[in-house]
């Protein structure tokens, strides 16, 4: 008996057909069940404890027994308290043990994607070549992430599957999940890794299999997926806040907001204004500058944490008719439990389904770039650290960069230096050699994970900053 | 009545009678009151975090000002305060009475041993003012980031190293004292079961602290030469760095908690009249949770990339040693059961400590179980886990352990109303700061987060808001424990009816102890 319950526990996800949509993936169940166990035999004995401990204070106080009883201890029962929790620490080992030997073992069939965690961004690489800052699998298909630490330690870990792995340097390890509905997941790093730790987050999309292939295939490698409008919103929490479906949340929702008439206090006055690019522009870096009537001061400004490319993202995203999307929504959801709803409105489309506006047809026309010097610093996340404006983050800014003078600490003395291409190289490969004035000592080594071409056309690309 | 030693200066005069005395009691006392200064100094950098943390995003410091206070938090109430607390001083000052001896074996290298202990204390905080500001690599100095930052962590790992050494001294002196210098009559089963614990405790710290010594030292080669130990690059292995770490600070687990435990044993039978229930079952599970405890480490690590057999390896012994606890969970209720208890406030703290204890080891089984730790690793709810473990148990232990022996250090009891008040706003706080992230945890909250996703903001502004009520509720009982060593009813010999040896002399305790070494023909808790 004992044994099929167990059996139960540990082969509930597979058990697909009964629940065909409760939960999103394949093995939450495996977590979840092991831990409702060991909740609920830790809830009975935390219960028993405390209800026996607080009964025996009442009944025994001294007021109502004035001369205590002394026993000096019951070997049976002694002897039955070491017994039954040691069979049943011993089930509770098997179980997460089972668990865990279950969701370890990758199917043969799984899709492999490297993943490179590096201070503090991180990089998806498929079996074609193709790189991303964030993670698209296909719906449906187990995937096998391999894992490597370009610098220092870092935690792959997606809470939605309940599953973590560190990334160690020079070690690889692996994961493995498979999602079952499409939709945003969070992807969060959970080793320490520095000053950015709390930064290093990205996002899991998991898309329709023929819209990742759409992604995927070789064809269109030259089409940037970069991060879309709906998936900065997510990854850097705007959604938390601004609903997409019109309904009021913290603040005001996102719905329909471009060029609408709003009112809002600006120190204290009411005036009325139109949601325009500056309008938003200045809501996002000052938003203490202009708030919405009826709703409370208390969004953040964002100012550095977004890169002149996402906030254009964004921007083109609250521009466009976002809502009333495609088709192919109904056609999800009815696949899906109502609970999941959400996700899948929420699931990013990609652009080649939306009707070409500017920025892709500046793309389209572009020839297929060999190595997009542009993409490469997206890719390796040199806007984590550095802006490519003048601004400050915890590298230089780099407008500009190219022939100016800098001056740098070499050896513990300082010197000044032109930074022409042969500096910029070694900057990237050697970074510790030459140290910018007044910046720490933390950008790891792109030796050995980038190739010449890349480089040269990150150099470029570099250049070009004015 | 005879002199007590607080009048019996020796030697010296002053300050120097302090300093530079080898009475355990004064060395006892030198230890509390340090032990307290860091006390503050750590919660002090915790409410700060606490306050960062109350809404996303910058609140009143910037992440490398965070990343410096979780470390130093760490590093404080670990090394300096939760190690020692309850050990070096309760341990100094009550060990050799509860055993009826006039002094430890080694009175001299007991006082050296504080030496290293403030040594250790001033150089931890004085990385706050160090060229390159505070260290920024957590308590644990993961290689390779504690190899390329550029904060104090070789100082900070310093500081470590030798706090190890005093952590050594005390273990050394304090078995050699049980094995020599028990009075006449006082067999191993008629020790008291906080003298097992500090047995159990002072052997951990002898066998395991050397690692932490080598460990750091190597840290501190590997920043200053380049050596390359932990440097994958230089043939090195930071998952050997996490081993050696792990095999000294998951023992050091039990260092803080065995003592704590003791002091628990000794409480309960003293405040329900009666004796303990299961004596051997309680001092024998002491010695099993100390000599398992050498061997579970490994499970600081399930996430690592660790071989699988070290994974069920570790998964399995960490279950074991759950039973030990167990079953002085059970003989302590069994111990209240016929009883005829008073319930004062060092018996309300030893049965909150019971409680929250028991959710911090239960939560434990659900970090040790392989499946359901690789998604709760790292996150808040192993920092719930941990403060429930550290501070609802260790922490609550050391504050029943002030008011227990309160009367018997200072000779004057302190204000039971406000004392109890005090109880209950520091049970309420602690559950409000820290029972929320359990929840976080379970959502997904990762640890050593300075700004987290918006979706977590309630829960920690719930636990903000508990952090400022435990601060209230601590603040009230110490300004009530200084008030009453001033004001307080002069508490007499035994105020607790006590029948452990400490309660048979005067209170404060004579400078020597026992005029005549006693002979023992009870045990400890014989309150016939």
């Amino acid at each position: 008996m004992l044994n099929s319950f167990i059996h139960r526990i540990i082969t509930a996800q597979t058990d697909m057909g009964s629940s065909p949509s409760a939960e999103p993936f394949y093995r939450m169940h495996i977590a979840d069940s092991v831990m409702l166990f060991i909740l609920a035999i830790s809830v009975t004995f935390l219960v028993l404890v405390t209800f026996f401990m607080i009964y025996f204070v009442i009944k025994y106080r001294k007021e109502r027994n004035p001369t205590a009883e002394q026993i000096e201890g019951n070997f049976p029962l002694e002897v039955i308290w070491t017994v039954i929790p040691t069979m049943l620490v011993i089930i509770m080992f098997y179980i997460g043990w089972a668990g865990f030997k279950s969701m370890r073992d990758a199917p043969e069939n799984a899709m492999q994607v490297k993943v490179f965690g590096q201070m503090w961004t991180w990089q998806f690489e498929y079996t074609n070549g193709r790189k991303d800052r964030v993670l698209r699998v296909p719906v449906g298909k187990p995937v096998r992430l391999t894992l490597a630490s370009r610098d220092v330690l870092h935690s792959l870990y997606l809470p939605d599957f309940r599953i973590k792995e560190d990334l160690v340097p020079r070690m690889t390890n692996y994961l493995w999940f498979a999602a079952k509905q499409p939709g945003l997941y969070r992807i969060l790093c959970t080793e320490y890794c520095g000053l950015g730790h709390s930064q290093m987050r990205t996002a899991l999309v998991a898309m329709t299999e023929e819209e990742f292939l759409r992604w995927y295939s070789p064809g269109e490698a030259g089409i940037e997926f970069p991060y879309r409008g709906r998936e900065i919103l997510d990854v850097k929490g705007c959604i938390g806040c601004h609903s997409l479906d019109g309904s009021k949340k913290i603040g005001p929702t996102f719905k329909g907001i471009y060029d609408r008439r709003s009112i809002v206090i600006t120190s204290g006055e009411e005036r009325e204004v139109i949601t325009d690019e500056e309008y938003m522009r200045r809501s996002i870096l000052v938003p203490k500058s202009d708030i919405v009537k009826g709703y409370p001061a208390v969004m953040p400004s964002y100012e550095g944490l977004l890169t002149v490319e996402e906030f254009k993202e964004i921007i083109d995203f609250l521009k466009g008719d976002f809502i009333e999307k495609p088709p192919k929504k109904k056609k999800v959801k009815t696949a899906v439990k109502k609970r999941t709803q959400k996700q899948v409105t929420a699931f990013p489309k990609p652009r080649a389904v939306k009707p070409v506006t500017g920025p892709e047809q500046k793309k389209a026309v572009k020839a297929v770039p060999q190595y997009d010097g542009k993409r490469t610093f997206n890719e390796r996340g040199c806007q984590v650290c550095h802006n490519t404006s003048n601004a400050r983050k915890i590298g230089p800014g780099l407008r500009g960069i190219y022939n100016r003078k800098v001056v740098v600490i070499t050896n513990r003395k300082e010197r000044e230096i032109v930074s022409d291409e042969v500096y910029l190289k070694r900057s990237i490969l050697k970074p510790k050699y030459d140290i910018v004035k007044g910046y720490p000592l933390l950008m790891p080594s792109q030796a050995g994970f980038i190739s010449d071409e890349e480089l040269d056309a990150l150099v470029e690309y570099l250049k070009t900053l004015k | 009545m005879q002199t007590s030693f607080y009048v019996a200066h020796g030697r010296f005069r002053g300050i120097f009678s302090w300093i530079l005395s080898t009475d355990h009691k004064r060395i006892g006392l030198l230890y509390l009151c340090s032990i307290l200064s860091f006390f503050i100094v750590g919660v002090t950098l915790g409410l700060l975090m606490r306050l960062e943390l109350f809404a996303p995003g910058r609140t009143i410091m910037d992440a490398q000002t965070y990343n410096a206070l979780f470390s130093l938090h760490g590093i404080v109430m670990i090394f300096l305060f939760i190690i020692p607390a309850i050990n070096a001083s309760f341990g100094n000052f009550f060990l050799p009475l509860q055993i009826g001896a006039r002094d430890v074996a080694f009175p001299r290298i007991n006082l050296l041993s504080w030496y290293f202990y403030i040594t250790a204390g001033i150089l931890a905080i004085s990385t706050l003012f160090a060229p390159g500001g505070p260290p920024d690599a957590g308590w644990t100095f993961y290689t390779p980031y504690s190899i390329i930052t550029t904060t104090s962590v070789s100082l900070a790992a310093f500081a470590a190293f030798v706090v190890g050494f005093s952590s050594i001294l005390t273990g050394l002196n304090f078995i050699t004292t049980i094995h020599r210098l028990r009075a006449p009559g006082m067999t191993w089963f008629r020790m008291p079961l906080f003298v097992w614990s500090v047995y159990a405790t002072s052997w951990v710290q002898i066998l395991a602290t050397p690692v932490l010594a080598i460990v750091m030292l190597l840290l501190i080669f590997e920043r200053m030469f380049g050596v390359g130990f932990f440097d994958p690059a230089k043939g090195g292995d930071p998952l050997m760095f996490q081993h050696l770490f792990w095999i000294y600070s998951h023992p050091a687990v039990y260092v803080m908690i065995l003592p704590a435990m003791g002091v628990i044993s000794d409480i309960i039978p003293v405040f329900s009249r009666r004796t303990i229930f299961g004596y051997k079952a309680i001092a024998f599970s002491s010695m099993t949770i100390a000599g398992v405890g050498y061997v579970v480490w490994g499970h600081h690590m399930f996430a690592s990339g660790m071989s699988e057999t070290a994974r069920w390896l570790f998964s399995f012994l960490t279950f074991i040693v759950a039973i030990p606890s167990g079953i002085k969970v059970f003989n302590w209720v069994a111990t209240l059961y016929r009883g005829s208890i008073i319930l004062g406030t060092p018996l309300l703290y030893s049965l909150s400590f019971i409680f929250l204890f028991s959710i911090g080891g239960l939560t434990g089984l659900m970090n040790a179980a392989v499946a359901t730790n690789l998604h709760i690793h790292d996150t808040y709810f192993i920092v719930a886990h941990f403060h429930y473990v550290m501070f609802g148990g260790a922490g609550f232990a050391f504050f029943a352990a002030l008011h227990y022996w309160y009367p018997k250090i200072t000779g004057r009891l302190y204000d039971e109303t406000t004392a109890r008040v005090a109880w209950l706003i520091v049970f309420i706080g602690f559950n409000v700061l820290y029972f929320p992230m359990f929840i976080l945890g379970w959502q997904g909250m990762p640890r050593r987060y300075f700004d987290y996703p918006l979706e977590f903001t309630n829960a920690h502004m719930i636990s903000t808001i508990g952090s400022w009520i435990l601060a209230t509720g601590i603040v009230i009982m110490f300004v009530n424990l200084v008030l009453s060593a001033a004001r307080g009813r002069n508490a007499g010999n035994n105020p607790w009816g006590g029948a452990t040896l400490e309660w048979q002399v005067s209170s404060p305790p004579p400078a020597h102890n026992f005029e005549e070494i006693p002979q023992i023909s009870k045990g400890p808790y014989d309150f016939n």
